[in-house]
C-alpha cells in the first residue's frame, strides 16, 4: 500500500485513466459475480462489495490527495458505504513519504522565504508521518519541540477535478442521481478546500486552543503563525501515544473514562457553545499523554453550523419537544427531513424513520450518566444507516433528505460514539446545554 | 545582444551550482536528489529576473523551441556539471553505465531540463506549484531510465543468447 501511495499522479489524463481502469474492473467483477450467482444462488452480495472495494481502493490510493480524503469521509459515515468499503478506506489513513528532500527545501523557500535550516535549529528532512494531503516533519527551535506540516504541491487545486472523477463511481455504487446529492457534494468540496488551506487551520487551531483551555484534560498544541503559511503549518510537538494504541492497551477503566470524558466534553462544548467543532474525530487525530489527558490534533476539518439549524436539530433531544408532534414536525421540516407536498405514504415513512433515528442518536443525552460501551446501543446506530441504504424507497430522488449541515454533525457524532464505544466508557452527561433551546 | 543573453542564462546556472555546493545538506543527497535540488534552485534563481526570462522563453515557444541556440552557454554549463553527477551516480551504482546507450544520457537530461523551463514559463498555478510536481516527476522518470532496470536485463539476455547460440 505504501508503495502505491508513493507518487502523486497529477495530470488529469493520468487520473482519468486510472478511474477508467477501475470502472472496467468493477464492471468485470459484476459480470463474474452474476455468473457465479447463476451457479450458486445463495451467493452473498457482500462478496461483490469486497471485490469492488479492493478495486476502488487501489484507484483511490493511487490518486492520493483529495480523492483519498473523499473515500475516507464516505467510510466514516456509517451506512453510507457497505461495510467492506468502509474497512478498506479506514486502513488508508497512513502512508509513505512522498516529497523528496529538495522539494521540501524548495517549498520552504517559496512559502517562508528561508530554508528550514535557517528557520529552525534542527529540522528532520525525512518526514516522520505522512497522510493524504501532506507530511509531518520534526524540528526544534530555541529549545521548543515542533511539528511542521507540509502540504503536497498540487493537492489544493485538484480537489474539484478529483470530486468530478470519483463522483460517477460513487453515484453508481450508491444508486443515486447527481442532482439529488449536489448540495452534499458542495459541502464536501467546501470542507476539502478548507482542509487544504493551512492558514484557515491555523486560525481554527488557535481559536480552539483558547476555547478549550477551560475544558479539563483537553490539550491543544500551540500554533506558530510566524512559521506558518498556506502550505506550511508549524505547531508544538506533542508527546503521547496514539488514541488507538491507548484503546488497545490501557487496562485501567478510570483512565479510559477520563479520556472519554475529555473527548465528549470537548465536542459537546464546542458544538453547543461555539457551534463550531472538530468534524473529524477519528482515533488518528488524537494522542493520549501519560497522565491520560487528551491531545487534539489537526483542525483541518472544522464545521460551523448556523444557529437556526443548531436550534432545530438539538431541540429534538428535548423530551417536551420530541413528544409534541406539532413542534416535532416543525423541527423536521426545518431540517429538510419532511417536505410540504409529501404524499401520506412518504410522510409516514420519513417521519417514522426520523423518529427512530432521533431516538437512537439522542439516547445518551437523556440521562445524567451513560454507558457508551453498550453493544445494543452501538449496533442499533450502525444498523440504522445500513437499513436506510437497503430500503429501496430511500433510493428514489425525492428521498435524498436532510440539511447539508447535518453531514458533518453526524460524522462527528458517529466518530465520537465509535471511539467512546471502543473505550467502553461510562460518562457524565452535561445536559444544561439543552436548557435554553426553545422552538 | 545575443552574447549578453547567453551570459545571463549561464550566470544563473553558475550561481545555482555555487549555492548548491555551499549547502551542507546537498553533499549528503543521492545523485537523484542533487539533480532535483539543482533544478529547484535554478528555477528559484530565475525568479529574480522573472519577467526577463519569461519573455525569452515565450519568444521561443512552439516550433521555435527547436532553436536552442540562445541557451548554448547554459547547455554547455549544464552538461559539464551534470556529467560530473552522472559519473558520481555510476560510481555509487545509482546510474547504470551502458556501452552504447550512455551517449544518450546527456541529451535526455538536457531535454528534460529544457522541458521543465518551458513548463515553468507557462505555469499559471499559484506559486507555480505545478512546476514543482513536474520537476519531481521528470527527474524521477529520467533517473529511473538511467538506473539499472529492464533494459540491462534485456541486453544481458541478448548477449547470453548470442554467446550460447554459437
Amino acid at each position: 500500500m505504501s508503495e502505491q501511495q508513493d507518487k502523486i499522479p497529477t495530470s488529469k489524463v493520468e487520473r482519468a485513466s486510472r478511474v477508467f481502469r477501475t470502472s472496467m474492473k468493477v464492471g468485470a467483477n459484476y459480470i463474474k459475480h452474476t455468473a457465479q450467482k447463476v451457479v450458486n444462488k445463495d451467493l452473498d452480495d457482500s462478496d461483490l462489495d469486497e471485490k469492488n472495494a479492493e478495486a476502488l481502493f487501489q484507484m483511490m490510493s493511487q490518486l492520493k490527495g483529495s480523492a483519498l480524503k473523499i473515500a475516507q469521509m464516505m467510510s466514516m459515515d456509517n451506512g453510507l458505504l457497505p461495510k467492506a468499503y468502509a474497512e478498506k478506506f479506514a486502513k488508508a489513513q497512513n502512508s509513505a513519504m512522498a516529497l523528496s528532500a529538495p522539494l521540501v527545501m524548495n517549498t520552504f523557500q517559496k512559502y517562508i522565504g528561508k530554508r528550514p535550516q535557517e528557520v529552525f535549529d534542527h529540522f528532520s528532512v525525512n518526514a516522520v508521518h505522512a497522510a493524504s494531503i501532506g507530511q509531518v516533519h520534526r524540528a526544534d527551535k530555541d529549545g521548543l519541540q515542533l511539528a511542521v506540516k507540509l502540504q503536497y504541491p498540487g493537492v489544493a487545486d485538484s480537489i474539484h477535478s478529483d470530486i468530478n472523477l470519483v463522483k460517477p463511481m460513487f453515484l453508481r455504487f450508491l444508486n443515486l442521481k447527481e442532482k439529488d446529492i449536489a448540495p452534499y457534494l458542495e459541502e464536501f468540496e467546501e470542507r476539502l478546500h478548507e482542509e487544504c488551506d493551512y492558514e484557515k487551520e491555523l486560525q481554527y487551531g488557535m481559536e480552539m486552543a483558547q476555547f478549550a483551555a477551560s475544558i479539563p484534560h483537553v490539550i491543544i498544541p500551540r500554533y506558530y503563525p510566524a512559521l506558518s503559511s498556506k502550505k506550511i503549518l508549524t505547531m508544538e510537538w506533542m508527546e503521547g501515544i496514539p488514541l488507538q494504541e491507548f484503546i488497545d492497551t490501557e487496562t485501567d477503566p478510570s483512565r479510559r473514562n477520563k479520556v472519554g470524558q475529555a473527548l465528549l466534553d470537548f465536542l459537546h462544548n464546542s458544538i453547543h457553545r461555539l457551534q463550531r467543532f472538530h468534524a473529524d474525530p477519528h482515533p488518528g487525530n488524537f494522542l493520549v499523554t501519560k497522565d491520560a489527558e487528551l491531545v487534539v490534533l489537526d483542525f483541518g476539518c472544522v464545521k460551523t453550523i448556523p444557529k437556526d439549524f443548531y436550534i432545530h436539530y438539538f431541540a429534538l433531544a428535548k423530551d417536551d419537544i420530541f413528544n409534541d408532534e406539532t413542534k416535532l414536525r416543525t423541527c423536521l421540516e426545518h431540517l429538510d427531513m419532511l417536505r410540504k407536498g409529501d404524499t401520506p405514504e412518504q410522510d409516514k415513512l420519513f417521519f417514522d424513520t426520523a423518529v427512530r433515528a432521533i431516538q437512537n442518536i439522542s439516547k445518551p443525552m437523556k440521562s445524567d450518566t451513560f454507558y457508551f460501551g453498550d453493544k445494543d446501543f452501538y449496533e442499533q446506530l450502525q444498523a440504522q444507516g445500513e437499513e436506510i441504504m437497503q430500503n429501496k424507497e430511500f433510493r428514489k430522488p425525492s428521498a435524498m433528505r436532510g440539511s447539508r449541515h447535518a453531514i458533518y454533525l453526524h460524522r462527528a457524532f458517529f466518530g465520537l460514539y465509535s471511539i467512546l464505544y471502543k473505550l467502553d466508557a461510562t460518562l457524565k452527561i452535561d445536559r444544561h446545554f439543552f436548557d435554553d433551546i426553545q422552538v | 545582444m545575443n552574447n549578453k543573453l547567453q551570459y545571463e542564462w549561464a550566470a544563473v546556472l553558475d550561481k545555482t551550482i555555487t549555492m548548491c555546493q555551499d549547502d551542507e545538506q546537498f553533499h549528503q543527497y543521492s545523485v537523484r536528489e542533487k539533480m532535483l535540488a539543482l533544478v529547484y534552485t535554478f528555477l528559484q534563481n530565475m525568479q529574480e529576473q522573472e519577467t526577463h526570462f519569461l519573455e525569452m522563453l515565450h519568444q521561443h515557444n512552439g516550433i521555435k523551441r527547436l532553436d536552442t541556440s540562445y541557451l548554448k552557454d547554459l547547455k554547455s554549463g549544464f552538461e559539464s556539471y551534470v556529467t560530473g553527477l552522472v559519473e558520481e551516480g555510476r560510481n555509487s551504482g545509482e546510474i547504470q553505465g551502458r556501452p552504447f546507450l550512455a551517449r544518450f544520457y546527456m541529451p535526455v537530461l538536457w531535454n528534460a531540463f529544457v522541458n521543465i523551463l518551458y513548463f515553468w514559463a507557462n505555469d499559471k498555478s499559484p506559486q507555480r506549484e505545478h512546476t514543482d510536481v513536474m520537476v519531481e516527476k521528470t527527474v524521477h522518470f529520467t533517473f529511473d531510465l538511467l538506473a539499472p532496470n529492464a533494459i540491462d536485463s534485456g541486453i544481458d539476455l541478448v548477449q547470453q543468447y548470442l554467446k550460447l547460440k554459437q
